[in-house]
This record gives structure tokens, C-alpha cells and sequence, in this order.
């Protein structure tokens, strides 16, 4: 029994090539523990490593996929996975109390990327993407899609590597288009114009988009950069009260109020994604998710006559914009590269095609969706990746600056003044912001 | 405690010898139960009072008085009054909630009271089918708050729902109900009306059943009217019972959550927001606990004065 015991303890040790690694002194693994020679899948046998995931899709699909890591690295994944509201909770608990215990975590970036990296809980995956010893030739770092790591990055830190992602996406319906002779609309203009030309008030609508308060700020987003707004300034002040965010926020709303169904203002993707399935509008934006629901013929009385395409440009550019879930490693972890190869296999090429293939679209430029996904869908996807912008402010207090900022478009698509609605939002997000928690490393 | 303490002694050294001094474990213990009667019996009270109520209620306290933010990570910091004095200077969305609150309240209370008063009258009386008509009647007050309030929801939804659709038929122009700004708070409380008159009812029908019969009768012989009876003795000699009913609802009211929150969320906006709304927002999603602790307490105040301004007028108009 002892000599087991010595014998297993002597393997952890002696797992990380002899002589050549040890894990950092004081445990905070910022960053890669150094190793070197060649790339070795086998380098960290006999580790074992914990892993808290959000009940997802993802999470469904990888998780029976486990096994496979472990036989091809040796190390043993303990792999949990919670709902939503435990998950945040579980995974807020450990890092507040700087738990040794967790490595890896699932992590909605735009939700809690700017608390967390605040606190500097996120260990920099950078530094283990580009290090040889403990990233393989395979792994293909640049087919990551820049922007999206953009969107991922706090500084100099990479908090996570994308393992879901959805983009901002107009569906719209093909059948009504051919009966109009309208095309698909490539700039904002084109968009209220065809809305205009297909409106039909006793009928099928022409447009709508979430209206509900804080659910709608996300799919404003790409509205106000296309017109050339901005969430913020680059030391953080609130920027979409300027002109051209005016103008987003008033023509966003006119869409939703003048070419659509009455009461969006309490529609969160819940209520509309439905009335786009029944028929009731012909022009949707939101999120590229909801494709299998859209063309699903259960669910969707348009599903064959459903077309997908990018984000139309406006005057500021043409801008497309994502939000998702990744993989992060905590900063407080003794098992950082470990961690790291957890990370980089279920990232891996292979395994985001085979992922791809079940319906989950990973941020790999390379992708190939196959035959089940529509091609507009895919060429709209991959095409909004290459730049996308994160839709959500990068600040702390995300929840609070959305209900901020959500009262604006409901103003907007009520029919109120935008201009005094669009400031008074920006004002309440400069003093949320400022009476948020101070970015402090203590 | 210290007239127990005085009285009780006198009653161990009466009993206490009686069952054998140095006897089995239970006679001592009986002996100890006997000597500490008061403790024993109040002990699981204060317990629970202590644990179930005294200590959140501290506990909120506490926090009322610090800084902190859930999601930081870092200990609560002490601020004194801060938190009260960001809540009433610098809070417009603070004021906006709470006078929703009042508007929302005020709104349900006053049509449940008046309707509700008038049905128990109504009951009170025999008919055909009384006891039937009775039970339905009290059928939304039993059925479950959120399953009612999502059928509601249906029912407010501008395209589908079936108020649209009765405006239609009646060639009236369609409303956009909960959708609509200055209609959102009258539309929820026209739910809350339709939830909670009947409770009303059910109180006032207890007061009515104890009644004295004398005071009418002697009206009756002096050629009062049916008007004049009601208003002059049967009201009055309600009264009390109306205004604990009132009290009830008044508190529940101020406290409304459930409908609200499954019906608009409180919106459109903050349209519908009312202030445990808005507490929940602080605490649950903006993980702000010193904040969301101090709107509490602030909002126990106002529930509190309320009732108790309402008791006050009804002892006044004993008294009278």
C-alpha cells in the first residue's frame, strides 16, 4: 500500500519530463509553467484535472468525448457539469476564494470576461498557444478568428479560446422577397427600404428584432457600429450618446415600431423568434443559434422558404458581431499546462469539425459545415467571423449598463425622443460604471 | 422574564424535593424541566424567532450599511449611511420604483376594496345558486400567482391575445396593453384586482355574518331606506373589519413580485418596475448586496408605515 502510494506520488512528479519542468514556485499560474523540448501529448500522464462546465450544447457534445482525451494524453478529466444560474455561481465561489481545485471553466466572455480579468482570474492563454513545447504543430492558432479573440482579450490577456459562437444574422423569407422583387438588403438604407416595399399592415409584417429592455442590447449592437457608433471610448466613458449612435438607436427603433408587430417592446428572442417561425414577419435579426429552430419543419411553418445573410453595412462600415461561449483556465490553478491540453484538444481542428458536424459552430475560420447547413447560413457565418466585434460593452457591471442602456431602445421603438433618451442612458452608464467596483488587484 | 424569575423559585422548593432528590435520570430531569417551566416552554420560539427572523433581519442591516458587490470578490466595506443617502440624492430610478409602487398599490387597493365590499354585500343576501356563485368567485385567489399571471400575459399580448381580439369584436381600436407605457400599471393592476378582490370579499362576509340584527331592525321600523341602512349602519359597523381587510391587502400590494415579474418583467423599460423589482435587479443580477440591503430596509419602512398609519385610523375612528 505504501509502496503505491509512493509509487503514484512519484509519477505525478516525474510526469512533467524530468528535469526539464516544474509547475511555478508559488502556484498562480499567470501564464505557461516552463517546459521545453519537443511537443509531447503524453508529457502530463497521470495528471488528473477538474473541469466545470454550463449545461450547453457543447457541453453535451463534448463531455462522452472525454474518455478519448484521456487516452490520448493520459490525463484524467473530472468533468462537472451545472445549469446556468449554479454553474456561475459555483464557478464566482471558487474564484473569489482563489480555489486551487478548478482548471478549467466554460466562460461567456462578455458576460463576466471584465470582472474576472479585473480580478485577474484568468490565466493568459496566449502565452500557452504560442509556446511550441506545449502546443502542437496541428493546433493552428491563427485559424482562430482574430476579431473574436479581440473580443476575448482584456489587455494583454487572452482569457479564452472560443469554443461556441453565434453571430448577428438577418433571416428573411425568400418567397416574399421573389413576390416583391426585392434583393436581399446590403446596407441599413436597403434594409428599411425592402421593409417599406413588403409591409403589410393587415398581413405578414415587414421586420422586427427583440424590444425587450436589456435582451435588445445585444442586437443593437451591430446597428449602432454600422452606423458608426461605439459602446465606449477607449478609457472606458460611454460613446454611443454621439450622433451617429443617436441615429442608430432612432432608426433601430423606427424598424421595429413602423414595419412591425405591436408590443416588441416586450419581446425578448422568446416572442420573436415564434413570430418569424409563424410567418408573421418577413425580415428577423438576431442570432445565428437559432438556425436549427428556423429550418426545423416542426417548428417552423417557413422552413423552406427561409434565407440567411450578413449584417447590412451603414454609413460608419460594415461591421458583424458575435457573442459565445470559451474556455478559460483559472489563474489559481497548480495545473496549468495540463489544463492548457484539455483546452487545446477540445479546440483542436478536428474537434471543432466534429463538433460542427453536430450542430455547434466553433470559431475556426476553416470550418466546413457539410451538407446540413444552408450555404447562405454558412457564408454569412463565416464571413461575419473573420472581423466580429463583441456585442456587449466590455465593462464590469454588465447587467446594470444593459437595463441602462435598454431603456433607450425601448424609448426609441415607443416613439419617444431618442436623442434625450440615448443621453440619459449614456449618463447613467458613466455613473454605473464609476460607482462599479474599481479594477484592483487586492 | 424577571416576574418568572420571582415567582418561579417559590414553586421549585415546593416540588422539587417531592420526587425522590437523588433519583433515576428522569425524575432529575423532570425536576430541572419543572424548575426551568418558562424556559422550556419559550425556548423553541425564541429559537426560531432568533434564527428564522431576527438574524436575516440583522443581517440586512448589516449590509445596509456596507459596500458590497457580490461579484468583486473583495469583503464588504464598512460606509455607514452611504448607501441610504445614494438611494434617496442620487437614485432617480430608486424614486421612479417607488412611485410605482404607491400608484400600483394605491390603483389595486382602492378598486378591490370598493368591489370587494360590494360583493360580500351582494352574497350576503339569499338567492338562487349563492353558495355556486360563492365558490367560483373565490376560485383566482386560490389558483397559483404565476400560472395566472402567464395566462394574462396571453392575454395582453397585442397580436394573439384574446383582449385584442375582444376590442375587435366590439369595433374598438386595438390597445397595445402591457406593451404600453402608461398603460402597463393599470393593466397589471387590473390583474391584481382580479386575483385579490375576492379576498376582500371573504373578509368582509365574516363581518357581515356577526352583525347584530337590532340596528337594522330599528332602522327598518324608523323607514330608513336600503341606501340609508348601508351607509349610515351596516359601513360603519364594518368598518374595523374593512380596514384589517384593507391592511392585508394594502401589505401584500406594496409587495407585489410575482405577476409583475412574469407578466413585463418590469417593463416596458422600468415602466413596471416597482421597488421589489427593482431590489431584485440590484441584488440578483447586479450582485450590488450592501445596495439592494439598503432598498430593503428602506422598503420595509414604507411597508410598515403604511400598515401602521392604517391601524392608526381605525383605532381613531373607534374612538370617535
Amino acid at each position: 500500500m505504501a509502496l503505491a502510494l509512493a509509487a503514484c506520488g512519484g509519477g505525478e512528479s516525474a510526469a512533467p519530463a524530468p528535469g526539464q519542468a516544474t509547475d511555478d514556485a508559488n502556484g498562480a499560474a499567470e501564464g505557461p509553467s516552463e517546459v521545453s523540448g519537443e511537443f509531447d501529448w503524453r508529457r502530463y500522464e497521470g495528471e488528473t484535472i477538474r473541469m466545470v462546465a454550463n449545461q450547453h450544447p457543447w457541453q453535451e457534445a463534448i463531455q462522452p468525448l472525454v474518455g478519448e482525451f484521456t487516452e490520448l494524453t493520459g490525463i484524467e478529466v473530472e468533468f462537472e457539469a451545472l445549469p446556468e444560474a449554479q454553474f456561475r455561481q459555483r464557478v464566482q465561489v471558487e474564484m473569489t476564494s482563489g480555489s486551487e481545485d478548478l482548471d478549467v471553466f466554460m466562460t461567456n466572455v462578455q458576460n463576466e470576461g471584465a470582472t474576472f480579468a479585473a480580478n485577474d482570474w484568468y490565466a493568459d492563454l496566449r502565452a500557452f498557444a504560442e509556446d511550441e513545447a506545449i502546443t502542437s504543430e496541428e493546433y493552428d492558432f491563427d485559424d482562430l478568428s482574430p476579431g473574436v479573440l479581440d473580443g476575448h482579450s482584456f489587455g494583454e490577456t487572452l482569457t479564452g479560446i472560443p469554443i461556441q459562437l453565434e453571430t448577428q444574422m438577418l433571416f428573411y423569407r425568400t418567397d416574399i422577397f421573389e413576390e416583391h422583387g426585392v434583393e436581399v438588403p446590403q446596407t441599413m438604407e436597403d434594409l428599411e427600404a425592402v421593409a417599406a416595399e413588403i409591409d403589410d399592415p393587415e398581413g405578414t409584417r415587414a421586420f422586427t428584432a427583440r424590444g425587450r429592455a436589456a435582451a435588445s442590447v445585444t442586437q443593437i449592437s451591430t446597428y449602432l457600429f454600422n452606423f458608426g457608433g461605439a459602446w465606449t471610448t477607449d478609457d472606458g466613458q460611454a460613446a454611443f450618446a454621439s450622433p451617429e449612435g443617436v441615429e442608430a438607436f432612432d432608426f433601430y427603433g423606427r424598424m421595429v415600431r413602423e414595419y412591425g408587430p405591436p408590443g416588441a417592446v416586450n419581446n425578448s428572442w422568446e416572442e420573436a423568434l415564434p413570430l418569424f417561425q409563424q410567418g408573421e414577419v418577413a425580415m428577423y435579426t438576431d442570432a445565428s443559434t437559432f438556425l436549427p429552430q428556423i429550418i426545423d419543419e416542426e417548428t417552423s411553418q417557413v422552413a423552406d422558404t427561409v434565407g440567411f445573410a450578413k449584417m447590412p453595412a451603414g454609413p460608419g462600415g460594415e461591421f458583424q458581431t458575435f457573442n459565445g461561449w470559451a474556455l478559460g483556465i483559472s489563474a489559481f490553478t497548480q495545473k496549468a499546462n495540463p489544463a492548457w491540453y484539455f483546452v487545446q484538444w477540445a479546440t483542436s481542428p478536428e474537434m471543432v469539425e466534429r463538433l460542427t458536424a453536430e450542430g455547434i459552430a466553433g470559431a475556426r475560420q476553416s470550418i466546413d459545415f457539410g451538407e446540413t447547413y444552408p450555404e447562405d447560413w454558412v457564408t454569412a457565418f463565416t464571413e461575419s467571423l473573420g472581423d466580429a466585434r463583441a456585442q456587449l460593452p466590455a465593462v464590469q457591471p454588465v447587467a446594470e449598463v444593459r437595463d441602462a442602456i435598454g431603456q433607450a431602445v425601448v424609448e426609441s421603438i415607443s416613439g419617444g425622443e431618442v436623442e434625450p433618451a440615448v443621453e440619459a442612458a449614456a449618463q447613467s452608464f458613466d455613473s454605473i460604471v464609476a460607482s462599479g467596483p474599481a479594477p484592483t488587484d487586492d | 422574564m424577571t416576574s418568572s424569575g420571582t415567582t418561579t423559585p417559590p414553586a421549585t422548593a415546593d416540588r422539587a424535593p417531592a420526587p425522590a432528590p437523588r433519583g433515576s435520570a428522569r425524575s432529575r430531569l423532570a425536576a430541572w424541566v419543572d424548575r426551568n417551566i418558562v424556559a422550556v416552554f419559550i425556548t423553541p420560539a425564541v429559537v426560531f424567532i432568533a434564527v428564522m427572523m431576527v438574524f436575516p433581519v440583522g443581517f440586512t442591516l448589516y449590509m445596509s450599511l456596507h459596500d458590497w458587490v457580490g461579484a468583486a470578490g473583495a469583503a464588504p466595506e464598512f460606509i455607514g449611511l452611504d448607501n441610504f443617502r445614494r438611494a434617496f440624492t442620487e437614485d432617480p430610478r430608486f424614486w421612479a420604483a417607488a412611485r410605482r409602487t404607491f400608484a400600483f398599490t394605491a390603483m389595486a387597493v382602492a378598486v378591490e376594496t370598493v368591489l370587494g365590499v360590494a360583493i360580500a354585500v351582494l352574497f350576503n343576501r339569499e338567492f338562487m345558486g349563492k353558495g355556486l356563485l360563492r365558490t367560483i368567485f373565490l376560485f383566482p385567489m386560490i389558483a397559483t400567482p404565476v400560472a395566472i399571471a402567464l395566462v394574462w400575459r396571453l392575454m395582453y399580448q397585442p397580436t394573439l391575445g384574446v383582449l385584442n381580439q375582444l376590442l375587435e369584436f366590439l369595433r374598438l381600436p386595438p390597445s397595445l396593453w402591457v406593451a404600453d407605457t402608461s398603460l402597463v400599471l393599470p393593466a397589471l393592476a387590473l390583474v391584481d384586482i382580479w386575483e385579490w378582490t375576492p379576498l376582500i370579499t371573504l373578509i368582509t362576509l365574516a363581518g357581515l355574518s356577526v352583525l347584530p340584527e337590532e340596528p337594522f331592525e330599528a332602522a327598518a321600523i324608523d323607514g330608513a331606506s336600503r341606501w340609508q341602512t348601508f351607509w349610515k349602519i351596516t359601513l360603519p359597523m364594518l368598518r374595523p373589519v374593512i380596514i384589517v381587510a384593507v391592511t392585508f391587502r394594502l401589505i401584500d400590494a406594496l409587495k407585489t413580485f410575482d405577476i409583475i415579474f412574469v407578466i413585463t418583467q418590469g417593463g416596458p423599460g422600468f415602466a413596471s418596475e416597482t421597488l421589489n423589482l427593482y431590489v431584485y435587479s440590484t441584488s440578483f443580477q447586479y450582485q450590488n448586496l450592501g445596495y439592494a440591503a439598503s432598498l430593503l430596509v428602506v422598503f420595509f419602512a414604507i411597508v410598515v408605515g403604511s400598515a401602521v398609519l392604517l391601524l392608526k385610523f381605525r383605532r381613531a375612528d373607534d374612538a370617535a
